[in-house]
């Protein structure tokens, strides 16, 4: 069978990044598959992906169960440009997050379903909001002959079309090991030492990758959490949009405590990192204790996880990513039956942590992190129990697979 | 052209060589600032109803078609009598080409009919209608915020959250898009 992307990177990362990744689940399920990547910002794509070149046309190889699987990729230049890009459409057309299909490769699709008849899939953002279960497969009707649309809603509900699992990803969530474990310590250890990132293996390891934000709790939780344990705790500060808030905050916690915590400045490193590569970040994730994590990308890398994480919604105009917040925090709320009060421990810090109208790294932030700090063996048990129900059985690229193997076109 | 974020109730439009007209819809927010929206069309050639998504920005071929002011009159069963207010014809529409038409009417209101191929196919509504809340529990007094809701009936039967400071008697707003309670009317 064979699929083409469409991608348009519309702000950061996480468009190119979501399509990667699936095209690389579906390549894990049915390396048979014949994909090619229609993307319009190759730069970005770079950063995610090093093996990436800036030209129009170029074959990318993908390991899968140890075997070199090609993927053709097709950069903005040809995108819009009628001729040899837009030959031999797919069967199948998956339309990332609504990404408009350009008219010449369009017209080409539409002549050929007269002959073969195609199918269009328009791959929704992830939510967990129950309106994705109304809207999962639902058909989009258009007007050409021999081709038919339909609505492919990702979420971590039943009967939607699931999460992007990756199980290169997966394996290495279970190889890293349970908090504090001697596989984990290892896990960190390696990591760290191929990423250059100058981290014990007993230091407590977090990452911050977030959207602009005022970081003044989060030191002042971790230094306390810090102060009263005695553990030593490295700081993963990545370039980007949260950096500026965290570098302010950091910088106003050293000049009020240095005076007097000298000890939990001692025992507090933090690092700056350049944007990682996909599979990099992958690593330092599961290398990790707890994260901020954002978008939709690390979200589910976060969640796949199992590690406790602070997830920042993208900003939406009336404060809607809290219903979109609040709906993940109902997704996963039975899992914590056995223990209701973490589970309102971390509603109420998710729930703080997006309360905003607009992103700012010098604000008067609501959030706090102790609860975290103080709790991460046990969460990190549940929130893997959702994990292996999310991977069990909410497998994306299977689903979606499973579809296109149904007699619809 | 019509995009799908101006299609209302009642709206017609073609798809290939099919004709279809709006009987409900529903928007939602997905990522990063964009909606969707959730049809329900009936074909007008087929009579066969079905659902249908979305992007807000996918575009339709839009028909211009006869619109007439009529009066609604009263309903018998599923079967809805409106007259013509120039001709006195009556037209007589049915239950289920009326989408969500009959929360929000009454008898003596005046509303927008669409006829295709000379038959009334459906109706379009204002987006506002004023409607009396006939039962809910007592307001509350003080309570200004509307944040806080509680369930009401209005007098179409129709059922709906309103703010607590409203009362029996008294007259609302209501969006006939969504059916939701936008303010509330002195009378």
């Amino acid at each position: 069978m064979k699929l083409d992307f469409i991608c348009q990177v519309i702000d950061n990362y996480g468009d190119i990044a979501v399509v990667w990744r699936l095209v690389k689940a579906l390549l894990q399920e049915d390396t048979a598959l014949s994909i090619r990547v229609f993307v319009d910002d190759l730069k970005a794509f770079q950063k995610l992906v090093p093996d990436v070149k800036i030209c129009d046309k170029q074959v990318l190889t993908v390991a899968i169960h140890g075997k070199q699987v090609s993927v053709e990729v097709i950069g903005s230049l040809a995108l819009s440009q009628s001729g040899v890009f837009c030959e031999n459409p797919a069967q199948v057309l998956v339309e990332a997050f609504g990404a408009p299909t350009p008219e010449p490769y369009l017209e080409a699709f539409r002549k050929e379903a007269v002959k073969t008849p195609k199918l269009i899939i328009h791959l929704e953002y992830l939510t967990a909001e129950p309106w994705a279960q109304e809207y999962h497969l639902l058909p989009s009707l258009v007007p050409w002959p021999g081709v038919k649309k339909v609505f492919f809603v990702p979420s971590f509900l039943p009967d939607t079309g699931g999460v992007i699992v990756d199980q290169d990803f997966w394996a290495k969530v279970n190889l890293s090991g349970r908090f504090a474990s001697k596989e984990r310590r290892e896990f960190r250890r390696q990591v760290t030492k191929r990423l250059n990132l100058d981290v014990g293996a007993d230091d407590f390891l977090i990452t911050l990758f977030s959207y602009e934000h005022d970081y003044g709790n989060f030191w002042d939780d971790l230094g306390r959490w810090i102060s009263d344990t005695r553990k030593t705790a490295v700081v993963v500060v990545f370039e980007g949009r949260q950096k500026e808030g965290a570098d302010l905050s950091w910088s106003r916690f050293k000049e009020r405590e240095g005076g007097r915590q000298r000890a939990v400045l001692e025992n507090l490193k933090v690092l700056n990192c350049p944007f990682l590569a996909q599979n990099d970040y992958d690593d330092l994730l599961l290398a990790g204790d707890f994260h901020v994590v954002r978008g939709e990308e690390s979200w589910v890398r976060a969640v796949l996880s199992g590690r406790p994480f602070l997830w920042h919604a993208y900003l939406q105009p009336d404060g809607y990513q809290l219903v979109k917040t609040e709906a993940f925090m109902t997704a996963i709320s039975s899992f914590f039956k056995e223990n209701t009060g973490l589970f309102e421990g971390m509603n109420k810090e998710f729930l703080a942590f997006n309360q905003r109208q607009i992103n700012s790294s010098d604000d008067e932030p609501q959030e706090h992190y102790s609860f975290f700090f103080q709790n991460m063996a046990e969460m990190e048990k549940i929130l893997k129990n959702f994990a292996v129900e999310v991977v069990e059985n909410r497998n994306l690229a299977y689903i979606l697979l499973d579809f296109l193997h149904k007699p619809q076109l | 052209m019509i995009t799908a974020s101006e299609l209302r109730v009642g709206d017609v439009f073609k798809n290939g060589n099919d004709v279809l007209v709006v009987q409900k819809l529903e928007g939602t927010k997905t990522g990063r600032n964009m909606s969707v929206t959730k049809l329900r069309v009936k074909n007008l050639l087929t009579g066969t109803t079905a659902e249908a998504a979305y992007r807000m920005s996918d575009t339709f071929e839009d028909i211009t078609l006869d619109i007439k002011k009529m009066n609604f009159q009263y309903a018998n069963g599923d079967t809805y009598n409106f007259m013509d207010n120039e001709s006195y014809e009556q037209h007589e529409i049915e239950k289920e080409d009326l989408g969500d038409a009959p929360n929000f009417i009454s008898e003596g209101m005046d509303v927008e009919i669409v006829f295709y191929e000379g038959k009334p196919v459906s109706v379009k509504l204002p987006i506002l209608v004023e409607r009396e809340v006939v039962y809910c529990e007592p307001g509350i007094k003080g309570d200004t915020s509307g944040r806080a809701m509680k369930p009401a009936k209005l007098d179409t039967g129709y059922e709906i959250m309103i703010p607590l400071f409203c009362d029996i008697g008294e007259w609302i707003r209501v969006d006939t898009r969504d059916g939701s309670y936008k303010e509330r009317v002195k009378k």
